[in-house]
């Protein structure tokens, strides 16, 4: 993977604190790729994955005062920021108004070209571990984290019971962790 | 309500995966510094989270790391400039003079009926446009999961289809490899093609050779033993297509520096095969 030498998150952190380039360099080479790979999946444009990411840079590197280790990892925390921002600019009026004018079949189509891309260059790992969750439950995940849907939105699309979508969660998240074992 | 109840309900898993509603979020976030079970389970769930997340990583485009660096050393000189978008469409009906005719008063009303009625149409279109949007999002969201289902079950029968063919060559030869002295526990299996020579070995069952090194596959001919290929470890193929080998009394693996060696190591020898 990489060569820079690990730091444990608690090193990271203070060196954060500091803003210096170093601590840049390092929080960049570890942690851009999963950033930049939720924001694209949220949001599926590149150019304005690209804005945001810088967004969520900046945003990381206002709030790390903020950041709270007793509340859960520093990876969570900014994969979190992420997420939220990318979900954020998914749900606006702007980015809605773009989509409608970008007909489903060239969406479609944008999609699968750049998954095969995907395919060529990147993980091994995405196949082996992801493809072995069954396709239900990746669905049910992919609503929730890449596409921010609520309880109900989920249970209406999927068609399960509002009361059913908390346990089937945790059954996807379940396997998700047997997958990755 | 008994701890591990609550935990079992999926409450952990839906803060983890962001669909908890914020009620839920207040609540778990109390019984998380309560309970160290409930934050156990949090920190479970969210962990494989990320491993998911993690998954899907893609390199940005390599110029955006000066630009993004650039933006941070100049932090100062950036305004808080965050998009906040929220969508309030007020509408003042209250009408500033009170009427004073009776017609006048009544073609306020109507219009002011009206107004509501057009309003309360807006917003009914509204919920019904962001209803299909979202059921479009959740329809392309499954048609990307589906997409990559079928293009990896396309390529496992693609997979299974030339392992097919191999198998049903009608000179195919199967040799058992056995553990070889100590090595009891490891097996493989060859399929030698007798009319082509053509040489396949499933070592999938196997440990991993250890790491800078590699596993080599020998044909012993004539008493002496001839390369017939290293294996490349891909446990995502069973059959692995090594050099061809016309003639052969014995076939046999040894573990040797990646890359492979001219001769065999012969003490490194784990498992063998006669070829009748």
């Amino acid at each position: 993977m990489n060569t820079t030498i690990l730091h444990s998150e608690t090193e990271l952190i203070s060196m954060l604190k500091s803003k210096d380039e170093k601590a840049f360099n390092y929080l960049y080479d570890n942690y851009s790729g999963a950033l930049y790979g939720v924001i694209l999946k949220v949001l599926d444009k590149e150019e304005l994955a690209n804005d945001l990411l810088q967004e969520v840079f900046v945003k990381i590197w206002r709030s790390i005062e903020q950041y709270d280790s007793s509340k859960g990892r520093l990876y969570t925390w900014m994969l979190n920021i992420a997420r939220n921002s990318a979900i954020d600019v998914l749900r606006s009026k702007s980015f809605q108004q773009e989509q409608k004018t970008i007909d489903i079949e060239n969406s479609v189509y944008l999609n699968e070209s750049r998954r095969n891309t995907e395919n060529n260059t990147d993980t091994l790992g995405l196949k082996k571990s992801v493809m072995n969750l069954k396709p239900e439950f990746r669905i049910l995940i992919d609503l929730a984290y890449f596409q921010g849907f609520t309880q109900e939105e989920i249970s209406k699309t999927l068609q399960i019971p509002l009361g059913t979508v908390k346990t089937r969660m945790r059954n996807a998240i379940l396997e998700l962790k047997s997958v990755f074992k | 309500m008994n701890i591990q109840e609550y935990i079992s309900s999926g409450i952990a898993e839906a803060y983890a995966a962001g669909i908890a509603t914020s009620e839920e979020v207040r609540e778990i976030e109390q019984m998380m510094k309560l309970y160290p079970e409930v934050e156990a389970a949090v920190r479970e769930a969210e962990e494989a989270m990320v491993k998911y997340a993690r998954q899907h990583a893609v390199n940005p485009p390599p110029q955006l790391k000066q630009t993004i660096w650039e933006a941070l050393s100049g932090e100062t000189n950036i305004d808080e400039a965050e998009p906040t978008i929220k969508s309030t469409t007020h509408i003042s009906l209250v009408p500033e003079v009170a009427a004073k005719s009776n017609p006048m008063k009544y073609g306020l009303a109507a219009s002011v009926a009206l107004l509501i009625a057009s309003a309360a149409g807006n917003v009914w279109m509204m919920n019904e446009n962001n209803k299909v949007k979202s059921e479009v999002a959740a329809i392309a969201a499954s048609q990307k999961v589906l997409l990559e289902e079928k293009n990896n079950a396309l390529a496992a029968a693609e997979k299974a289809n030339q392992e097919m063919q191999v198998l049903t060559l009608p000179k195919l030869v199967k040799i058992n490899l056995a553990g070889v002295g100590t090595h009891t526990d490891m097996a493989g299996m060859l399929y030698w093609d007798g009319a082509t020579g053509d040489v396949y070995v499933d070592l999938n069952k196997m440990p991993e050779a250890p790491s800078g090194k590699q596993y080599q596959l020998w044909a012993i001919v004539d008493g002496k033993p001839v390369d017939a290929g290293m294996y490349d470890g891909n446990a995502q193929v069973a059959m692995h297509k090594m050099k061809t080998i016309p003639k052969a009394e014995m076939f046999a693996v040894t573990i040797e520096n990646a890359g492979g060696s001219p001769s065999p190591t012969l003490d490194q020898m784990v498992v063998a095969g006669k070829t009748s």
